[in-house]
């Protein structure tokens, strides 16, 4: 009977109990992409430890004894968690959760995949889609300038679709590249120097191999600064990663997103140079040069201004964009698609830049899990700019005397000579050429130079790359087929009249390049939330890149016909040897990285790369490249959960080691040039087997922090980083017996270490008023250790750069400048110079190791041209529909060599000259700057007044801009915004410098395209 | 021997009888805010058509035939739904929002601005309690949408399940405010606003805020099928269904001619007479018939 009671009692227990549950199902999805969420923490509020985690579908089933109604509690991480009130069990729950708004909740883009901020543990830094619209830049690098700490964009000249150096925490290579790698939407985009012309020579200017991309279709820019984060790239990582993300639509966007903009801009020059005019020089030439002209003094009052070569061949430039864009979703595919076309003429006669591009990014579902992906660039650039005298040897070469190209020429030419005859027709006649650019009664005339004269790039491009991934639960399987394919056609023409076509009758060429790159990835990716505490996601994956390049080139002269240009070059009667070649490359690669995050406070990232490269020599192809990162969310931590002030704080610390390939291919083997040699094929050694080459590594550490404060209103990123590059790929020079100057080896070492310093304030942030500022700066200090054997390498067409155990890369090298020798000083204590002694009016220079003689050992370091410091501060400012921005920008502590200001202070009877000659030292008025005026140079060496500091500081852009309120059109149509602005694009530039402009790459100022002002308006219209 | 012969024989009968009753099932997804006017449709609709059973089914409840209520454009709409504002009576939560509210001020009232300042932040933006459905069908999906906003914004508690459960909540907290269908907002008998709740009142022009003060069902409905406000949501609901099965057409155009006559007594608009004319072309439309 107990039995029987027991049992009946058990049963009613049980009874009661299932009726008593409540059983709870849903689904918990993203708000933005409704892709479900993963492991998920459902649970009842007040239940103590009841809950449950969604599964893969998102979807979750909780059974609880608490009766309805009741409070869901729903959190993952980096999403706002969310309390939801349950009244009935009978439907499924919907919960979408949004994504949290702080800074260290974002997605961060990373090689191969994305990172969630707070388990980062690399050094990356983003730059969003905005940037890239204020800034106006035709170019996504001329938009990063003063974005990010520690990166460093110099332009290599004004002239427009010119490209720019980008250095990522200092240069670590000597003759490998030091350009960052380039990602765009997955694709490895490297643009090999080597590979970038096509054997033709005589242009001026390259184009700017980011010129394939809009900015306005950029989403966002990422920037791999450390080791943890680039040693995914392995091989070509060395020199930082920046990754770039185009515009796609997103999951529930619903509608397409229609956006049309135009720009219209003028243009002009920023800085003049301060040349003499006619009579100042005609004066010049009289109380110096023996008068050729044969001035009176009355005339040489009259003839005033004279020709302002300078001005003449500086115009107000027009640019214009028309862009267009639609980005949108479906359920099944997310889609991008934008037109554009640019035109910008550039500041100097016939010179310009224009881009027809067309960008799609989209993607779709195929099927549950199954995705395909298509991201395409298909365009066309084309750049006209200057002509060259770097190739042309004739009457001495020009080059060498400091005429580099048309625009300095004319910047030469007295102002007392015409631009026209009295007939209108161009003056041929200059009675002060007679060195380089005059044949009988002809001389070259600037201004025709420039309009007649053809110097342009033409590149048609397609960058595409198709994929397609497949979820199987937590795996991922990606695979990528990606081509870019470049046409380069280069077209060059100077007529017989043209300073280069002088000596030939004119002379004329073109060249094309057809360079393809395939790119295959293949990953697989696992991803999984453990369980409550712990989170691993597992990557591995194998690259393959192929690249092939093709080139051939023509050039004639002595035309009878020049009407036609390079598109008649059969009339030309002399032809050149032909330029013809091909190189390929081959790049093989397995990839592997794991990132583990316990607690969400302690993350971990390992990675490595194995490249084999084709560029070096057998047995030494592979290459190994691992990485450790590690980081904390100190935050999260309980000693810290009572501090309401830090919102966030983690630190990082990262090490491993990354390479550097960007060699020429073949500089492992000997090779020869082919020519021709008195009517028959010829053959000459162009490079000599190096069975040792191999890749130069650098071994990388980084430590730092991110600090946010004050709900985000303040957050610092910081970063102290060692980057030590060994196996430095070094043109080292070869006994004569190898039958080549130079070998490419692995000697020395380079030492960059800096700290960086990024800070960003929202100092108000009302409904109506807003002000944030952002600011970074980056100290680098960078240092050649070790040269091996070859220490001491000069290198310049001056001679006025030096590679030297414990000196940076770009130093400057020359003698240092010590005043003029004055009336009364005792000569006779003074160090000769070329055997003779000074004589008052002469330049003194530092005898250094006091030998009483100046001569190539009295050179010493002159500065480089690393900066101590860059810096960036930008800053927006919106009160309720205006609003204003600004982004300056500059460095600190750099040297150029200002080789045109010393061309121009070089006295002679043929060529103008700076007004600053008119200060020369003189018996009557003395002098401490430039000596007395003379035909004579009395060493070639460069000294220290023409290495000058290129210290900056640019307002790099100003905007203002209102918005409208939205416009209803119809029921359907409505425009959601219309956005006017006004931008000034290099307003100011503050700098001691004294050329046109601090900014010149090369760190050799040699009358590069100077830059230019642009003041533009703009509308911009969504749909 | 012959009463067992007629038991089985009456047995039969009633078997054959029963058979050839041989009663069609419909199914109905309607959210309580239109039920009892689905419900009421049934009823008048089984008592012509004794062949037809409908039942009411919930969530994700399978069925073969199925009628959903929807707002969706494709569907057949038959009338409009009105959404409002609304709190407890003589609730803090109605003191608090004694003062009109435009557009603008509703945004700031219900959905979170992260970059609103605390400080500047009104009494009542900082003390109510904002509660929102989570369903698809809900008001709150709606009013968002409306208000341009994202339904990730609402400030504020979710809650699950129907709008019905909205009211149930707010009820129970002084401070609480939501918006809701207007049949859920009110007594169809009395037409008033259920004894607990309160409308919110709205910056409307002058003739919409007597209206609006008045509280009166059918002047509320009378206003605004014929004037649109910026802070009240007016649109469309209807029925999806599949439209080639003919007895889902056939009732679906009874509602469009005789149903149509109980939406204002059930807290429905009606459709204009030329959008009436409109859908009853399409469910008569042969391709429509196809899909």
């Amino acid at each position: 009977m107990k039995k029987l009671y027991f049992t009946l009692t058990l049963s009613l227990i049980i009874t009661l109990t299932a009726t008593s549950q409540t059983v709870l199902t849903g689904t918990v999805t993203d708000a933005a992409t409704g892709e479900s969420l993963i492991s998920a923490q459902v649970y009842v509020k007040s239940g103590k430890g009841v809950g449950a985690t969604t599964d893969l579908e998102g979807n979750f089933r909780l059974e609880t004894k608490e009766d309805l109604p009741l409070t869901l509690t729903v959190e993952y991480i980096g999403y706002r968690t969310q309390e939801i009130d349950v009244y009935d069990e009978s439907e499924p729950i919907d919960i979408q959760l949004s994504e949290e708004v702080n800074t260290l909740s974002e997605v961060v883009i990373i090689g191969y995949g994305t990172q969630k901020q707070t388990q980062l543990t690399g050094s990356v830094a983003s730059v969003k889609a905005d940037v890239f619209s204020q800034s106006k830049a035709p170019t996504l690098d001329g938009a990063l300038s003063g974005m990010v700490a520690g990166l460093n964009v110099t332009a290599s000249s004004g002239q427009p679709g010119a490209d720019s150096h980008i250095r990522i925490r200092g240069g670590n290579s000597v003759n490998a590249s030091n350009e960052p790698l380039y990602v765009i939407d997955g694709f490895i985009y490297f643009k090999d120097a080597a590979n970038s012309g096509t054997g033709l020579g005589a242009i001026e200017s390259s184009l700017n191999p980011l010129s394939t991309i809009n900015p306005g279709d950029i989403e966002s820019v990422e920037v791999l600064k450390d080791v943890s984060a680039t040693a995914i790239y392995g091989s070509r990582g060395a020199n930082g990663v920046i990754l770039v993300t185009t515009k796609q639509g997103k999951a529930g966007d619903g509608k397409a997103i229609i956006n049309y903009t135009y720009d219209f801009g003028v243009s002009n020059i920023t800085r003049k140079l301060d040349l003499m005019n006619a009579s100042e020089w005609a004066r010049f030439q009289k109380d110096y040069y023996g008068n050729r002209g044969g001035y009176t003094d009355e005339q040489i009052a009259s003839l005033g201004e004279g020709t302002d070569w300078q001005s003449t061949l500086l115009r107000t430039a027009i640019q214009q964009s028309h862009d267009l864009s639609v980005t949108g979703a479906t359920d099944k595919s997310r889609y991008s698609f934008s037109v554009s076309a640019t035109n910008q003429e550039g500041i100097l006669l016939n010179s310009g830049f224009d881009r027809y591009n067309f960008h799609t990014n989209s993607e779709w579902d195929l099927k549950k899990n199954l995705k395909l992906g298509v991201n395409a660039t298909l365009g066309r650039s084309r750049q006209n700019g200057l002509t060259s005298t770097e190739a042309q040897v004739f009457n001495s070469s020009p080059y060498s005397a400091g005429i580099t190209n048309s625009f300095v020429y004319a910047l030469l030419v007295p102002p007392v000579v015409e631009i026209y005859n009295a007939d209108g027709s161009y003056n041929f006649s200059n009675p002060y050429e007679y060195a380089y650019f005059a044949i009988g009664d002809h001389s070259a005339n600037p201004v025709y130079d420039l309009k007649e004269s053809v110097a342009e790039n033409i590149n048609n491009y397609l960058l595409t790359n198709v994929w397609a991934s497949l979820r199987v639960g937590s795996l991922l399987f990606k695979a990528t087929v990606g081509l870019n394919s470049e046409h380069l056609t280069q077209n060059y023409f100077s007529g017989a009249y043209t300073s280069l076509g002088l000596a030939t009758q004119g002379i004329g060429g073109t060249g094309n390049r057809q360079t393809d790159v395939w790119q295959q990835e293949y990953t697989a990716s696992y991803t999984r939330d453990i369980n409550f505490d712990n989170y691993i996601d597992v990557l591995v994956g194998y690259t393959r890149q192929t690249s092939a390049s093709n080139y051939s080139s023509i050039r004639t002269n002595h035309f009878t016909n020049e009407s036609l240009k390079q598109y008649n070059l059969g009339d030309g009667a002399n032809i050149y040897t032909p330029q013809t070649g091909l190189t390929e490359s081959q790049l093989n690669s397995v990839l592997a990285r794991v990132n583990y995050s316990l607690k969400d406070r302690y993350n971990v990232t390992a990675t490595f790369r194995a490249d084999n490269s084709s560029r070096f020599a057998k047995g030494h192809r592979w290459g190994y490249f691992p990485s450790v990162g590690l980081s904390w969310n100190v935050d999260k931590e309980s000693f810290l959960s009572g501090v309401r002030s830090i919102d966030y704080l983690k630190v990082r610390l990262s090490g491993g080691q990354v390479g550097n390939q960007e060699i020429p291919d073949y500089a492992f083997s000997t090779t020869f040039a082919t020519g021709s040699y008195g009517g028959s094929s010829s053959y000459s050694k162009s490079n000599t087997k190096n069975t040792s080459l191999k890749w130069e590594t650098t071994a990388s550490y980084n430590a730092g922090f991110d600090l946010g404060l004050w709900r985000s209103r303040l957050t610092l990123v910081f970063d102290a980083y060692y980057k030590k590059t060994s196996d430095l790929l070094l043109q080292v020079p070869t006994g004569f017996a190898t039958g080549v100057n130079t070998q490419l080896q692995n000697v020395g070492n380079v030492v960059n270490k800096g700290v960086e310093l990024s800070a960003t304030a929202a100092l108000i942030q009302r409904r109506s008023i807003k002000w944030n500022v952002s600011a970074n700066v980056s100290f680098n200090r960078n240092e050649i250790t070790d040269m091996g054997t070859t220490n001491n390498v000069i290198q310049g067409s001056d001679s006025q750069q030096i590679l030297r155990k414990g000196e940076a890369l770009g130093s400057f090298y020359g003698l240092r400048f010590d005043g003029i020798v004055q009336t009364g000083d005792d000569v006779s204590q003074l160090p000769t110079v070329n055997g003779l002694t000074p004589k008052p009016g002469d330049i003194r220079y530092v005898d250094v190791n006091n030998d009483h003689r100046i001569d190539g050992n009295d050179r010493v370091i002159l500065g480089s041209i690393q900066p101590d410091l860059v810096y960036g501060l930008s800053s927006q400012f919106t009160y309720r529909r205006i609003d204003l921005s600004l982004a300056l920008s500059g460095s600190y502590g750099n040297e150029l060599y200002n080789a045109l200001g010393r061309r121009l202070e070089m006295t002679g009877d043929s060529y103008n000259v700076l007004t600053t000659v008119l200060d020369s030292w003189t018996p009557e008025k003395g002098g401490n700057t430039l000596p007395l005026a003379s035909l004579a140079r009395p060493i070639s060496y460069i000294d220290s007044r023409y290495v000058q500091s290129a210290s900056y500081l640019k307002l790099k852009n100003l905007t203002l801009a209102y918005r409208f309120r939205t416009v209803e059109l119809s029921r359907d149509y409505k425009i959601e915004g219309i956005r006017i602005y006004a931008t000034g694009s290099n307003l100011l530039t503050i700098t001691p410098y004294k050329g046109y402009d601090p900014e010149v790459s090369s760190g050799t100022d040699s009358g590069a395209y100077p830059s230019a002002r642009t003041i533009s308006f703009g509308i911009s219209v969504t749909l | 021997m012959k009463k067992i012969l007629y038991i089985i024989a009456v047995v039969l009968g009633l078997g054959i009888n029963a058979n050839a009753q041989d009663v069609e099932t419909i199914s109905l997804r309607v959210p309580e805010f239109a039920r009892p006017l689905v419900e009421n449709w049934t009823k008048k609709y089984s008592q012509i058509h004794p062949d037809l059973n409908f039942e009411f089914i919930k969530g994700k409840a399978q069925a073969e035939r199925v009628i959903e209520l929807t707002t969706d454009e494709d569907a057949v709409s038959f009338a409009r739904y009105a959404i409002l504002p609304v709190t407890t009576a003589d609730s803090e939560a109605a003191r608090l929002t004694s003062h009109r509210l435009n557009a603008r001020k509703l945004r700031s009232l219900f959905f979170v601005n992260e970059d609103e300042d605390e400080e500047e932040l009104t009494d009542a933006q900082q003390k109510i309690h904002i509660y929102t459905g989570n369903s698809q069908l809900s008001a709150s999906r709606i009013y968002a949408s409306y208000l341009h906003q994202d339904v990730t914004d609402y400030k504020g508690k979710k809650i699950s399940g129907d709008d019905a459960f909205l009211t149930t909540a707010i009820s129970r907290d002084p401070l609480g405010v939501t918006v809701n269908y207007i049949p859920n907002i009110f007594d169809l008998e009395s037409r008033r606003p259920e004894s607990a709740l309160s409308l919110l009142p709205l910056d409307l022009d002058k003739h919409g805020r007597q209206v609006l003060e008045s509280a009166d069902l059918d002047d509320i409905i009378l206003l605004l099928e014929q004037h649109n406000y910026d802070e009240i949501p007016v649109g469309n609901i209807g029925f999806a269904y599949n439209h080639a099965d003919m007895a889902m057409n056939d009732f679906v155009n009874w509602v469009l001619t005789a149903g149509i006559a109980d939406l204002h007594c059930y807290g429905m608009l009606s459709l204009s007479p030329n959008e009436l004319t409109a859908q009853l072309q399409r469910i008569s439309s042969r391709d429509l018939a196809q899909k």
